[in-house]
């Protein structure tokens, strides 16, 4: 799902540049994450966040909330619960709209969504949760394969991606989800003063 | 409400734009009463430090009143007076409880724009480039704080604008930056040079190359001073200052648009007019040749991307390196201290006043140091 998030966001000039971003499927384990994959495979993304002072069943319980979801997705989707654990992404008339069902949930460690049917740019989506060495809090890893860029909307994506990688804006979502655990709020520059129309 | 904004390389005016308002709930307004010109604002309105936006409101160090606070601010009151930090922190991811405050995880709005250059976002500044976060800045009549209640430290009665001004960001940075050299050189450097005294350092040599600034050293800070243009070689007469040793600790308060003198200036210069490079470092090359061995180097000039640095000397001297922009959050409370005691006043350091509206004139005499300008004071 926030594969999708990310493509909505509209992020790439190229599509090697996502290609450079992303790994494999077939091959993470032996290479490594967000390696460059082959033309045929799946793409992925992979991004981790450590976390301090926040226990892991209550991160887990933040990230099950749907306004949760809905804000540190705001930037790139729309997201909004549509019940039985599935969720409806909103991405933009050229991206389009799709849902996302959870198809495996293990409370305080595990999430992980499937998209249905055929046309979404994000295939599938998961959200671990791990405890950091040293007693440094949780590592939040948020992974997601995305629809091949050879596919139809992977090429639209790639037209509507402007400068930033998937990658980016997966870290871009951790980040907020971070900010929005320990303090409450996500850092933002919507509404600011300044001589544009758009101010941001 | 009016604002200064960049509105391209060189190119800064007074406009009308919106006021800010309350975004977050632990968001407050400002008044704004008194901003100043900083040196690495310098850097982006010379357009050495991309991601800057036609329209943006700059300026990162200031004071005001505040106005209007969210509704989760508990300690900050409206009418309240302060000074703001110019880093915005939130006081409470790992980097902030452990003081370092400028590199707090949670109050960047693009960290996507600032990875790729550092590898992971720091803090968000006012007024200073997308790659910091984008936030308007505070050379306006009001300006909203994030996190108030972390990053608004107010102003016990009876201490003037002037004398607090400059804790927003030229004080903390140079007295971090002595703080760096376990005591034992524009507004930067004297406040290091001030700081290094307050901590206790017997001798302090301020670097300049314009005289009323090496003038206020000696007068309003008591340092020695070395003017590099009228001497051979900087590392000599340091040597000869020192009995042969060299100094303990070394501060660069300079950054990436050094001057210097002789052949390195002038090639560092044409390659950074060529964008080849964002990075003149002389001051700092200079500075690791000087230091003695075993000593500390603290850098505090802004940089971006330098291509060649002498490491080698760094590493075979067994010098300790020191950098942060400034953690201000951290010092606050014992320069306004400093200050109630008398001991410290950077008010010196104002040496020009405007109004906000002739602000683009004061950042060209800042820029020029015409008339020996250190500082541009701007009052909305």
């Amino acid at each position: 799902m926030v594969g999708l998030a990310l493509a909505a966001a509209a992020g790439v000039a190229a599509i090697g540049l996502i290609d450079a971003q992303m790994r494999g499927a077939g091959s993470r384990t032996r290479t490594g994450p967000n390696r460059r994959s082959a033309a045929e495979h799946e793409p992925e993304v992979e991004r981790s966040i450590t976390i301090e002072d926040v226990p892991a069943d209550e991160l887990y319980r933040r990230w099950r909330d749907p306004e949760t979801l809905r804000r540190i997705m705001a930037p790139f989707a729309d997201v909004q619960p549509t019940g039985d654990g599935q969720t409806r992404w909103s991405a933009g008339p050229d991206l389009g709209s799709w849902d996302m069902r959870l198809a495996d949930d293990q409370p305080g460690e595990f999430m992980r969504w499937e998209a249905q049917g055929e046309r979404a740019l994000i295939r599938e989506a998961s959200v671990r949760f791990r405890p950091a060495a040293g007693n440094r809090g949780t590592v939040v890893v948020l992974r997601a394969s995305l629809d091949p860029p050879g596919g139809m909307l992977g090429r639209i994506a790639t037209q509507m991606l402007g400068n930033t990688v998937p990658a980016a804006l997966a870290s871009k979502s951790l980040h907020y989800f971070k900010a929005l655990v320990q303090t409450g709020e996500i850092p933002t520059t919507e509404r600011q003063p300044a001589a544009r129309p758009d101010p941001r | 409400m009016r604002a200064l904004i960049w509105n391209g390389v060189n190119d800064l005016r007074v406009e009308t734009v919106k006021d800010p308002e309350i975004v977050n709930p632990r968001d407050c307004i400002l008044r704004v009463t008194m901003s100043t010109t900083c040196g690495s604002d310098l850097h982006f309105i010379d357009g050495y430090i991309p991601t800057m936006k036609a329209g943006d409101v700059i300026g990162h160090e200031f004071m005001g009143v505040v106005e209007d606070v969210g509704p989760e601010v508990k300690k900050v009151k409206k009418g309240d007076r302060v000074v703001v930090p110019s880093f915005i922190t939130c006081g409470q991811c790992w980097y902030c409880k452990n003081k370092l405050y400028s590199l707090c995880d949670n109050t960047h709005p693009k960290p996507e724009l600032q990875e790729p250059i550092f590898g992971y976002p720091t803090a968000g500044i006012y007024g200073y480039t997308h790659a910091f976060g984008g936030y308007a800045g505070a050379h306006a009549q009001y300006v909203r704080v994030p996190f108030a209640d972390n990053d608004c430290f107010k102003v016990p009665d009876g201490l003037p604008d002037e004398q607090v001004l400059f804790l927003s960001d030229a004080a903390p940075t140079g007295y971090m930056g002595a703080d760096f050299c376990n005591i034992q050189p524009g507004g930067v450097g004297l406040m290091a040079q001030k700081s290094a005294f307050l901590m206790g350092a017997e001798r302090v040599i301020g670097i300049d190359r314009l005289p009323e600034r090496l003038q206020m050293a000696r007068e309003h800070v008591g340092s020695e001073t070395i003017n590099y243009e009228e001497v051979d070689s900087v590392l000599e007469m340091l040597k000869e200052m020192t009995g042969g040793r060299g100094p303990d600790a070394c501060i660069d308060a300079v950054g990436m648009e050094a001057h210097g003198t002789g052949l390195q200036y002038a090639y560092d210069r044409a390659k950074q007019l060529m964008y080849m490079h964002t990075d003149r470092g002389q001051a700092l090359s200079e500075a690791i040749l000087a230091c003695r061995k075993g000593g500390t180097l603290s850098i505090l000039g802004v940089y971006g991307v330098m291509d060649k640095f002498p490491i080698g000397a760094i590493m075979n001297k067994g010098l300790t390196v020191r950098t942060a922009q400034q953690h201000g959050q951290a010092y606050m409370d014992r320069l306004l201290d400093h200050a109630q005691k008398g001991e410290l006043n950077p008010s010196f350091l104002a040496t020009h006043r405007f109004s906000l509206e002739d602000a683009p004139h004061g950042y060209a005499m800042f820029k020029h140091k015409e008339d020996g300008c250190v500082r541009s004071v701007f009052i909305p």
